[in-house]
């Protein structure tokens, strides 16, 4: 028999314990030398959510290029770090606190999913390193107000406010259901859109129906809906199960006014969906779309996007968080721009707040001040044309 | 030798946890995290080692479990105002009462349906905590307040500190529960369900044990998470979580001590590694993680122990036994009656095995039944261990029905077996498996083994020496050591016989401990059985094919044919009966 | 009422398309032992190369139903010959993982290659709604159906009368005798891997119409196989029976309870019913070790 005489071995550890205690180590590095400016992602480039992540790691990418190749921004070049966490908390914890700590990074751009984000929130906060997102638009990333956290999107709230509007203002409908999905987005989605609702127009969904991430089929939920009465349906859902959503309605003998969130606004939503997807409507958080837009920003990017991939462009690709990315990118660098040759993040946050109506033409412009750390509360609103194409049909002013 | 492997992995697991303790001193913050997260978990890992490892029991849910200790250890700190302190331990044991419930149905499934029900076991855990959302914010997490100690808020070094004492702790306290009772009975599990039935352990307490220990450590290591990431969500608790605990447990050495250390190192620190490979990270660790399954099958650990490890040498030990100790406590009165079998009927599927057999042994008696194959000898032991149920009859021991108790119960009742086909537990060491036919004998309670306190260790040396002395008796202390399923064929049934007697039985059943032996290994277990009697004061039932044996041992001779008992009487009697003959003695030549 | 029925039969239709999936996993664990966590991938891919050959290729429906279902099929048999063979005699747990490792393998290889494409396989039937006895179909939802229990049919037919299948049926009786009376183990559990592998390709390829194909698609598999387990695994009829149980009690629930509840719903009650009788509904006893 081998046994450990672990009596002896912890009495050793506790003794080797207590002297460490008292040591501890300060880190108090800046991010920054004389030649270079460390920027750090983490995200997820694997896994099922590899689209996002992707989008904006190659944004960011070819912005950080730009600026390196001509010749980086007062004298410093951006060293550009991108980390995988595959959609996963458990790895993006070790993921941000590798790029705070080890990689001594200046600065966070881009950040995961909400599930990847809203765990590590706390960790950037107390390291006090500026983290402008552009993936996550969950309310809870924003709240309660952080000096250091700052977002390019729209959030959940302000999205759903134009979805609303032109539900129930524009369409008219007096007896909206929602169907969403039971993870942070559709949850955070359905509780601001039915606040919202009730306080502005008095109104309540008549069925409220919620499925489960991976779900196949929404025959129960989408019949609740039938018998309740409902005069549209919005779709608070990822494009995929939005496809299967608005065909099992069909097919159910559901033809009232289908609409959706942010995350149906791709052109995976067509793929999906099939012929069903004629006439719905989603909101958009960008002025122009991803895939048929004209504007000369748009075409610029997408030739810079064909360079990285000389095979041939991904799926989907360039999607809105290519542009909201890039935006964001260049959002940080006339910050840094205006920061001048002495930096530190303190100052890159001043600097951050501010800027005032920074127009990429990607995105809306964006405007930080020392209150709002939101970037936009503008969007617009697309239709599905008979063409199976999204075409604009309504961009917010305010 | 043993000495020399002791010291050796002595030194190993201290310098493990002192690489541990000094990670502080010298690790940045980042590979500190992933060291911390690593020996978290490493404890779940443990758990899965537990209930799968050494108990043998599939377990696809383990994240669920640490999601119950993550989510009470986060919500009592936050709505119960109660320290990290006593909310970690108070997550840890509710998910051990989950493992036990879960572990209830468990018992009456095969293991494909235990894999599935644990796999929707953690399945429903994630769904609820995604949908209840006024339990603890849902989908978009809780935060969770960083562990205090006098006031203070403990840096990511002391909370390192802490979770690497908690893991020594759980690692001493598994070392001691797996080289007691309890553990003896969870391998004995693994190994051979019946043998462990009939060896007097109670499957259900143990099966419910291993899930609810096993459950409690992947719940005080989800409690552990929380402190360490101080934010918890659905998210990181969901399939994919219990299926790298269970790769870590496999890709360690299942059923190893060292296993779950080495698998949670390996693959925690692998995604890191392969953080780089992006969009070919899934498809690689894929890829890796079966070629190790396909190549070492055993576990990294499995594979140095295959290669390393030396048994140690246990004489020296023995040489103070008194191996001519008597067990003078029974002493046989041959007049009394030990055994009663009255009106016995089994059937399967309107097939008779068994009709309206009666049968009695006495104290010290040595009876044998034969008769030809299929003539419904090993369903009587069976029904009279309690294996099997009968449809109808009564069996008496000592004057005392046993028809209302289960094998475990009537094992300790005084009833002990061998089995035709052998059932040894063949990855134990041959001390090992004596000790699990001691196993009604100790009185030892897992929180007893659990601290090793100082009864415990008494009576698990008494047990352990009595244990030797019977291996000796058997003629198989050299082997004490060795694995039982590397024994001869001879051996092994020898070493059946000395489980079997470890239970201090009245009857000894021995079902054809004599097949596959040749003559002069007959000779030895005959004068085996007979100090069996004088020894140990047994009454010993028998099955035999070998005439020579049976007729030479027997007091008596009952024989069965075709379920019915045909004559039953002296051997020189039976040798004249002619049903017997007719039956079956006409056709076996004398062997 | 008429809802009540709406309600049966919709999850009824759910039903058919969980049996089609359910039985790849009873096939092979019947004879092989394996749970397949890997054939919810096979559906997948095949769903994938069906939609290439026929949408990128320009090949007939027909065509590229059989060439996704034979490559399916042998992509099947090879690796039972590469991965699993080697495990044959390796504990459950690892046979499990194997299987595990498989999947995420085919899962992140599609995603390598197709990216987050998103498609929708076109449907062979009209898909607009008629009305009988105030029930709501389409012609593609009752198309789906026949089309699975025809499939179902046959492959019942192919166990019982031919010789593949008759050894597969021998191996999942008893491997013992199986090999006594001349079936090659080895070479069944090919057959086995193989039969398996198309049948979840052709499941796949009919299902694909009235979901969406992505990397994750194969996810339906696992509900196959818990409604497979609710009827009783080891006898096809109960496994079938199972699957169009749990089809109707996930609608039931999600009706009359919560949308979002209803796996827990259906998953408590398959614990209750496991409880009650281990073997599964319509199950019969599986041969007792030892």
């Amino acid at each position: 028999m081998v046994r450990i005489n672990f009596k002896r071995v912890s009495t050793v550890a506790v003794a080797i314990a207590l002297g460490m205690l008292a040591h501890g180590r300060a880190i108090a590095q800046s991010g920054i030398s004389d030649t270079e400016i460390r920027i750090g992602m983490w995200t997820p480039l694997s896994g099922p959510l590899s689209l996002l992540g992707t989008s904006t790691r190659d944004a960011v990418k070819i912005w950080s290029d730009d600026i390196n190749a001509r010749g980086g921004i007062h004298g410093r070049k951006i060293k550009f770090i991108a980390y995988d966490d595959a959609g996963s908390p458990q790895e993006a914890q070790a993921a941000v606190r590798r790029l705070l700590t080890q990689d001594d990074v200046f600065m966070l751009l881009g950040g995961s999913v909400s599930g990847s984000t809203l765990p590590v929130r706390q960790v950037i906060d107390r390291a006090k390193v500026p983290f402008l997102a552009s993936i996550s638009s969950n309310i809870n990333l924003m709240q309660p107000f952080s000096r250091y956290l700052f977002r390019i999107y729209a959030n959940e709230i302000s999205l759903s406010e134009h979805l609303v509007e032109w539900a129930v203002k524009d369409m008219k409908s007096k007896k909206p259901a929602i169907i969403y999905t039971s993870n942070d987005y559709g949850i955070g989605g359905y509780n601001a859109i039915r606040d919202f609702m009730r306080k502005s127009y008095g109104i309540d969904f008549v069925a409220a129906e919620r499925y489960n991430p991976n779900d196949q089929d929404f025959s129960a939920q989408l019949l609740r809906i039938r018998s309740a009465g409902a005069d549209s349906i919005l779709v608070f859902s990822f494009a995929a199960e939005a496809g299967i959503i608005v065909r099992q309605a069909k097919e159910l003998g559901i033809n009232v006014p289908l609409f959706g969130g942010a995350a149906t606004a791709t052109p995976l939503f067509q793929r999906a969906a099939g012929d069903a997807a004629r006439g719905f409507v989603a909101v958009y958080p960008l002025p122009e779309l991803t895939e048929t837009s004209t504007a000369p920003a748009v075409l610029a990017y997408r030739k810079e996007l064909e360079k990285l991939y000389p095979g041939g462009m991904p799926a989907g690709r360039p999607s809105e968080y290519d542009f909201l990315a890039y935006t964001a990118a260049k959002t940080v660098g006339q910050a840094l721009e205006r920061a001048g040759r002495t930096l530190d993040r303190e100052k890159l946050v001043q600097e951050l707040e501010a800027t005032r109506k920074f127009d990429t033409g990607l995105t809306f412009p964006i405007s930080y001040t020392a209150e709002s750390h939101e970037a936009t509360g503008r969007a617009s609103i697309i239709q599905v044309g008979d063409d199976l194409h999204w075409k604009m049909i309504q961009s917010s002013a305010n | 030798m043993k000495f020399k492997l002791a010291s050796a992995s002595i030194a190993l697991y201290a310098g493990f946890v002192l690489i541990a303790l000094a990670a502080p001193a010298v690790l940045p913050a980042y590979p500190l995290f992933v060291f911390s997260l690593a020996v978290v978990n490493i404890i779940a890992v443990l758990g899965v080692n537990v209930t799968m490892g050494y108990a043998g029991q599939i377990s696809l849910g383990h994240a669920g479990f640490a999601a119950i200790g993550a989510y009470t250890t986060a919500l009592l700190m936050a709505h119960g105002d109660w320290a990290f302190w006593t909310a970690l331990p108070a997550g840890g044991l509710l998910a051990g009462v989950f493992g036990y419930l879960l572990g209830l149905p468990a018992l009456r499934l095969g293991p494909l349906y235990v894999s599935m029900v644990t796999f929707g076991f953690g399945f429903v855990v994630v769904l609820i905590l995604q949908n209840w959302y006024e339990l603890a914010n849902g989908p978009n997490g809780m935060a969770v307040a960083p562990p205090q100690l006098f006031g203070n808020d403990l840096t990511p070094h002391q909370f390192h500190y802490f979770v690497v004492v908690v893991a020594v702790a759980l690692f001493v306290v598994t070392r001691n529960l797996i080289n007691s009772r309890v553990g003896r009975a969870f391998v004995a599990l693994r190994e051979s369900e019946v043998a462990a039935r009939a060896m007097g352990v109670n499957v259900a307490a143990t099966k419910t044990l291993a899930f609810g220990l096993g459950a409690a450590y992947a719940g005080i290591a989800g409690g552990l998470f929380a402190g360490l990431t101080q934010f918890i969500n659905p998210d990181s608790f969901v399939f994919g979580v219990s299926i790298s605990y269970v790769t870590m447990a496999i890709l360690g050495g299942s059923g190893f001590f060292a296993g779950p250390i080495v698998g949670g190192l390996t693959l925690t620190v692998l995604p890191e590694l392969l953080r780089g490979a992006a969009e070919y990270k899934e498809l690689l660790t894929g890829f890796v993680l079966l070629m190790l399954l396909i190549f070492l099958p055993r576990g990294l650990v499995g594979l140095l122990w295959d290669r390393f490890s030396v048994r140690p040498d246990v004489i020296r030990e023995v040489k103070s036994i008194k191996t001519d100790a008597i067990d003078k406590s029974v002493r046989p009165d041959s007049s009394r009656e030990l055994l009663r079998v009255t009106d016995v009927s089994l059937s399967f599927g309107g097939l008779a095995a068994l009709k309206n057999v009666s049968l009695e042994v006495n104290e010290g008696e040595i009876v044998s039944i034969i008769g030809p194959n299929g003539a419904g000898k090993t369903s009587l032991f069976n029904t009279i261990s309690g294996l099997y149920s009968p449809n109808k009859g009564a069996i008496e021991v000592a004057g005392q029905p046993v028809m209302g108790y289960r094998a475990h119960q009537r094992a300790r009742m005084g009833i002990s077996r061998t089995f035709q086909n052998l059932e040894l537990f063949q990855d134990m060491t041959a001390l090992d498996n004596v000790l699990v036919g001691a196993h009604g004998q100790i009185t030892n309670s897992p929180i007893e083994s659990a601290f090793r306190l100082p009864g415990e260790r008494r009576r698990e040396a008494e047990q352990r020496s009595r244990a030797l002395e019977l291996l000796e008796f058997v003629g198989l202390l050299h082997y004490a050591e060795e694995r039982a399923g590397s024994l001869s064929f001879g051996h092994q049934r020898l070493l059946e016989i000395a489980r079997a007697l470890a239970s201090r039985p009245k009857l000894l059943m021995l079902d054809e401990p004599a097949a596959g032996l040749n003559s002069t290994e007959v000779g030895a277990l005959a004068d085996i059985i007979r100090l069996v009697r004088t020894r140990y004061g047994a009454s010993v039932l028998l099955i035999a094919h070998t005439m020579n044996l049976v007729m030479a041992l027997s007091d008596r001779v009952i024989v069965l044919h075709h379920g019915v008992k045909i004559a039953d009487g002296t051997p020189a009697s039976i040798q004249k009966d002619a049903a017997v003959i007719d039956a079956y003695l006409g056709e076996v030549s004398n062997a | 009422m008429d809802l009540f029925w709406q309600i049966l039969v919709s999850g009824g239709m759910l039903g058919s398309l969980y049996a089609l999936v359910g039985l790849g996993f009873v096939l092979i664990y019947r004879s092989t032992r394996v749970v397949n966590f890997s054939q919810g991938e096979m559906l997948m891919l095949g769903a994938i190369l069906a939609l290439y050959f026929y949408q990128d290729l320009k090949l007939p429906y027909g065509l590229a139903f059989v060439g996704s279902c034979v490559t399916v099929g042998l992509l099947g048999a090879f690796l039972e010959r590469v991965a699993f063979r080697p495990l044959q005699r390796a504990p459950v747990i690892t046979l499990i993982l194997a299987t595990v490792a498989v999947g995420q393998m085919i899962r992140s290889a599609v995603r390598i290659v197709r990216g987050s494409e998103v498609s929708h396989f076109p449907p062979l039937f009209p898909t607009t709604p008629f009305t009988v006895g105030g029930v709501t179909l389409t012609a593609l939802t009752v198309g789906t159906v026949i089309l699975s229990i025809f499939l179902v049919g046959a492959l019942v037919l192919f166990i019982r009368y031919t010789r593949i299948g008759r050894g597969m049926e021998a191996a999942a009786q008893n491997r013992d005798a199986a090999t006594l009376s001349g079936v090659s183990i080895n070479q069944t559990f090919l057959l086995t891997w193989a039969v398996s592998s198309a049948l979840a390709a052709a499941a796949g390829i009919l299902i694909a119409p009235l979901i969406v194909i992505t990397p994750d698609m194969g996810i339906i598999g696992l509900k196959g196989f818990i409604g497979a387990i609710l009827g009783g695994f080891l006898t096809i009829p109960g496994a079938i029976a199972g699957c169009f149980l749990l089809g109707i009690i996930e609608n039931l629930a999600g009706y009359y309870i919560s949308g979002a509840m209803k796996d827990v719903v259906s998953f408590g009650l398959l614990l209750l019913i496991l409880i009650a009788c281990p073997q599964g509904l319509f199950g019969r006893q599986e041969a007792r070790r030892a």
